[in-house]
């Protein structure tokens, strides 16, 4: 039954119903609104419930061709669970656009200007679904990356971070394996040190041609096979499940190979560091990677902290699409939370503290650098990275103006010596940050803790 | 019976000015009396008129053009050259020529002020909005003007509130965009040029301030003057501006005519009355509401509603023995000691939706009917002991028309808290109450909203107590409760008359005029019916958007 569990199609046709009713859509647009301000994602809505009750019905007449063995494996356990993921997937989307709209900033720079076309979302999921129904035996890459390709340019940079975000929400158990292997892998020291002891040994044979990177590539390979949990399967079943991540892509050439995923990854790997970044700082002990598990609904002082997750989650988002759309690094939502919090815990600070921008600038490099991300942004991108240079970017005054629009609580801009910057949308300037570390580390322990209160 | 020709020459004068009219029009035809103009007065009193800018902003026919004519005529007196550009025209000549429009406009302004340190010049630009979105520049460059020569170049913007394109609302675009990013924007509004602005325009309405001023310029909301008599308890003032009103217009027609006026004046209060049956309506922002009044197919408290109203007044008879009906449940009032409840209250707004087409009341339908109770494949087992179709309710539907073409329906459940001898709560509508949100009545993305009359703030308690502490959060999104006590006793003993539909001296009320009363509520009453944060907000989701 396992493959109905991961299957992008499946997952697709969850959300194709949700889609497909104009008033559902409206209901989610304005959940959305409701879910930004007090934390209720509404799955006590009778629209949620009503398309839950429909959604097996739908998604087995829609693939039963496919698999013909549907109906068995949906069990009611898993549809209920699709269900609220996709519902969950659809508001913490549009909650995005709907920070954005009120803050009036971002939209085109760290998410597309026409993000919150649906419609073209719409569209994308029926041809794919399409394409893959209409003949037996379509291979999934073969059918995503014939829907991606018929993409105009700006439709497909419109429609990819909803894809990916879709993916990540509707197959969390599966990144949460692909997060786990992000954060084994970027131990160095443990990986090299096997690999070069391997090669050592192997080396003992008469004829063996060392090859430290092959070598590694083949360590790294089965590393994620176990964080998978593959147990013997082939790798392309992991491709199918996280498909959308995987190859929805323009700044990756060889999309299929899993050598830059494994080594160069930037949307998975930044989201799995800045979960762990996070946490680590809060001193959580076990880590919570499982992103729809993110996504419950806080009660205490739910608004503000549904929109900081949501801000924090989206930030490999924004990320991974500067780099697709303009081959830019920016600073994101969750660069700053993490500095914040980092120079804060340098300081040794538990009261109200002042920290300059280029401060922030100079710890968010020192971070990137720290966490590999630096190595894997040039990669991609154009732009030198240096402290000067990102405190000058508009998307650090973007990432600012969201988190602080989104009601967080615990930063204010303040001036030290003279207007550097401009805090939109009321182009309020500042040179520093006023950080109040105990209202802003207790939103953030919302982020994770949500169970509680 | 001698109509007189003066009165039918003021007829005549008022059917002409309820038309569209041009600014050579307006100024042809208001030459006289117009500092006697109470909107005038006001604006006057406020001392707006010594801004270098002022803002005037309205609905369809409050005014804002003869507001343009009174300052041109005010400012005259002290040498002010006066410039009028129409946003319409600009529109129509950019279009023909170019933007080489606007850089004429500026440089002949320019050069007239440097070439004469004495010169002084008013710029009035109406219906800004028309030509928001092709006269940007202009429009900030016009400010910096107005700053270069302070105190010597005076700009007047005014702009219609409603005025809409497909996704945007053109002035608040001028109000959050413009004005705001024009330099030395915080010149003239203050530090936070765009809040600031955004927020009088908002709040004006709902506050019945007409003029905010602010560092160096004025926002006047016309709609603001009028929403200050919008009230019960206003009605004498109201009437006096009646009066007013139709005095200036008879000082203006051809004769002076004051036969008229007489006859306004012998019917003011139930003309007044008439006024406040019409409904203001609610701009579609998605940021937040803003309330005008508005001339759709139904009348609008403002001057072209009253010039209308004062029309009909003397082409129809039975709006006179109507005015004379309204006026004795008027005058009742005063008499009139009713203590009400919140059942009543909840009665009267039933009663009254059912007048107005887009609004149907139902009663007594089980929770069931607009919410299902239970999904098909719902995991939660049904709990043993609940009925079958949930509590019953009384609701209204509102289903009014969206920018974008769709219908969108809501619906206001009412609940009222009932008090019992010692005036305490009853513990079972708190019971009551709390179940109702079990059931999921209210629920913000669906558009169901809870009412709750509360008698007083005292026991706003209980709405506490019923929400618990999970829930609270709702409150002021999907759960509004209104305070019944903030009813003036003038409002209460209207509420009591439109409920028992008759007079204190048993006269039975007419049916015409059970229609006047209803549109009273909807209209007006709901404005004063508050939350604790003093938002009507009843008000906002029972009043119909702009059309």
């Amino acid at each position: 039954m396992g493959h109905i569990v991961a299957d992008p199609f499946v997952d697709l046709a969850f959300v194709q119903l949700l889609l497909s009713n104009e008033d559902w859509l409206q209901v989610v647009k304005r959940q959305a609104e409701v879910y930004t301000s007090t934390g209720d994602i509404g799955e006590s809505t009778v629209t949620f419930r009503t398309y839950r009750a429909q959604s097996k019905q739908h998604v087995v007449k829609t693939l039963q061709r496919t698999y013909s063995t549907i109906d068995r494996y949906l069990t009611d356990e898993l549809v209920n669970e699709k269900a609220s993921r996709a519902w969950k997937a659809l508001v913490t989307l549009l909650a995005s656009l709907r920070l954005m709209e009120r803050a009036g900033v971002g939209l085109g720079e760290l998410l597309p200007e026409g993000y919150g076309r649906i419609e073209e979302l719409r569209v994308v999921v029926d041809r794919v679904i399409e394409e893959k129904t209409s003949r037996e035996r379509a291979e999934a890459a073969a059918v995503v990356m014939k829907v991606l390709r018929g993409l105009g340019d700006e439709q497909f940079l419109n429609t990819v971070p909803k894809l990916w975000w879709l993916n990540f929400v509707m197959e969390s158990e599966v990144f949460e394996a692909v997060f786990k292997y992000h954060l084994l892998a970027s131990k160095k020291e443990l990986v090299s040190g096997f690999v070069k002891s391997a090669e050592e040994a192997l080396s003992e044979v008469k004829g063996h041609v060392s090859d430290i990177s092959y070598m590694e590539y083949e360590v790294l390979k089965a590393l994620l096979s176990r964080c998978v949990e593959l147990r013997g399967q082939y790798i392309n079943k992991l491709q199918n499940a996280i498909i959308f991540v995987k190859i929805g892509r323009r700044s990756v050439r060889n999309y299929e190979e899993w050598d830059w995923f494994l080594r160069d990854e930037v949307l998975t790997y930044f989201m799995s560091m800045y979960m762990a970044e996070l946490q680590e700082l809060l001193g959580l002990k076990e880590k919570e990677l499982n992103i729809s598990m993110l996504l419950s609904p806080r009660r205490e002082r739910g608004g503000p902290a549904s929109a900081l997750s949501t801000l924090i989650l989206m930030s490999p988002i924004f990320m991974q699409y500067a780099l697709e759309a303009r081959r830019e690094a920016i600073v994101t939502p969750a660069d700053i939370v993490v500095s914040l919090l980092r120079i804060s815990k340098a300081r040794e600070e538990t009261g109200d503290f002042v920290v300059s921008v280029r401060e922030i600038a100079e710890e968010i490099v020192s971070f990137w650098e720290r966490r590999d991300f630096l190595r894997r942004l040039k990669l991609y991108s154009q732009n030198e990275v240096t402290p000067e240079a990102l405190c000058r970017k508009s998307s650090f005054t973007t990432s600012l103006a969201l988190i602080i629009n989104a009601g967080v609580g615990g930063i204010y801009v303040t001036t030290e010596r003279r207007l550097e910057l401009r805090l939109p949308p009321r182009m309020v300037g500042f040179d520093s940050l006023y950080v109040r570390t105990q209202q802003l580390s207790s939103i953030v322990q919302r982020v994770w803790r949500w169970e509680e209160g | 019976m001698s109509q007189t020709s003066c009165v039918d020459a003021f007829r005549r004068f008022l059917e002409e000015i309820t038309g569209r009219l041009r600014f050579e029009d307006i100024e042809r035809r208001f030459s006289r009396a117009l500092e006697e103009n109470p909107v005038f007065a006001e604006i006057e009193r406020s001392g707006a008129l010594g801004k270098n800018i002022i803002v005037i902003l309205g609905g369809r026919g409050c005014g804002k053009t003869l507001a343009i004519r009174y300052i041109k005529y005010n400012l005259k007196k002290g040498d002010w050259d006066f410039t009028y550009i129409s946003g319409a025209d600009l529109v129509e000549k950019v279009r023909a020529q170019g933007s080489r429009v606007f850089q004429q406009l500026i440089e002949e302004q320019e050069s007239k002020l440097s070439q004469d340190s004495g010169y002084r010049v008013v710029v009035a630009i109406d219906d800004v909005a028309e030509a928001v979105e092709i006269a940007r520049d202009f429009l900030q460059k016009e400010v910096e003007l107005a700053r270069k020569y302070e105190g010597r170049l005076r700009l007047v913007l005014a702009s219609q509130s409603e005025r809409a394109t497909a996704e945007r609302v053109m002035t608040a675009e001028l109000l959050k965009v413009v004005l705001p990013q024009a330099p030395f924007a915080e010149m003239f509004f203050g530090e936070e040029p765009r809040r600031a602005l955004l927020d009088s325009f908002r709040s004006s309405y709902i506050n019945r301030k007409p003029v905010t001023l602010f560092r160096g310029a004025a926002m006047v909301n016309l709609d603001a003057y009028w929403s200050s008599l919008r009230s019960l308890d206003r009605v004498k003032d109201l009437a006096e501006a009646i009066v007013k009103f139709a005095d200036f217009y008879a000082k203006n027609a051809d004769t002076s005519c004051s036969e008229a006026v007489e006859r306004v004046r012998r019917y003011k209060l139930g003309l007044a009355m008439l006024a406040l049956s019409s409904i203001p309506r609610v701009v579609r922002d998605p940021e937040a509401r803003v309330v005008i009044e508005y001339r759709g197919a139904e009348p609008a408290l403002n001057g072209l509603g009253i010039a209308e109203l004062l029309n009909r007044l003397f082409a129809d008879s039975k709006v006179a023995s109507l005015a004379d009906e309204a006026e004795e449940v008027y005058s009742s009032l005063e008499s009139l000691q009713a203590t009400v409840d919140a059942d009543t209250v909840e009665e009267v707004l039933l009663k009254a939706c059912s007048a107005v087409g887009y609004m149907i009341p139902l009663r007594d339908v089980p929770v069931s009917s607009i919410v299902p109770l239970q999904a098909p494949s719902g995991a939660e087992k049904p709990v043993a002991g609940r009925r079958k179709y949930g509590p019953r309710v009384n609701l209204v539907e509102v289903r009014v028309a969206t920018s974008d073409g769709r219908e969108e329906r809501r619906y206001i459940i009412f609940h009222s808290l009932k008090v019992d001898k010692r005036g305490y709560v009853t513990s079972g509508s708190v019971k009551r109450l709390a179940e109702l949100v079990q059931y999921g009545v209210p629920s913000e993305a669906e558009m169901r909203y809870l009412v709750v009359l509360i008698p007083s703030v005292k026991h706003a308690k209980a709405l506490y107590k019923a929400l618990g502490f999970h829930q609270i959060r709702r409150k002021g999104r999907d759960v509004l409760p209104l305070f019944i006590n903030r009813l003036s006793s003038t409002e209460r003993g209207f509420v009591h008359i439109v409920k028992t539909g008759t007079l204190s001296n048993r006269k039975t009320i007419s049916h015409e005029l059970q229609e006047v009363l209803y549109g009273i509520v909807v209209g007006t009453l709901t404005l004063s019916l508050k939350d604790d944060a003093d938002q009507p907000r009843l008000a906002y989701l029972m009043l119909p958007y702009v059309s």
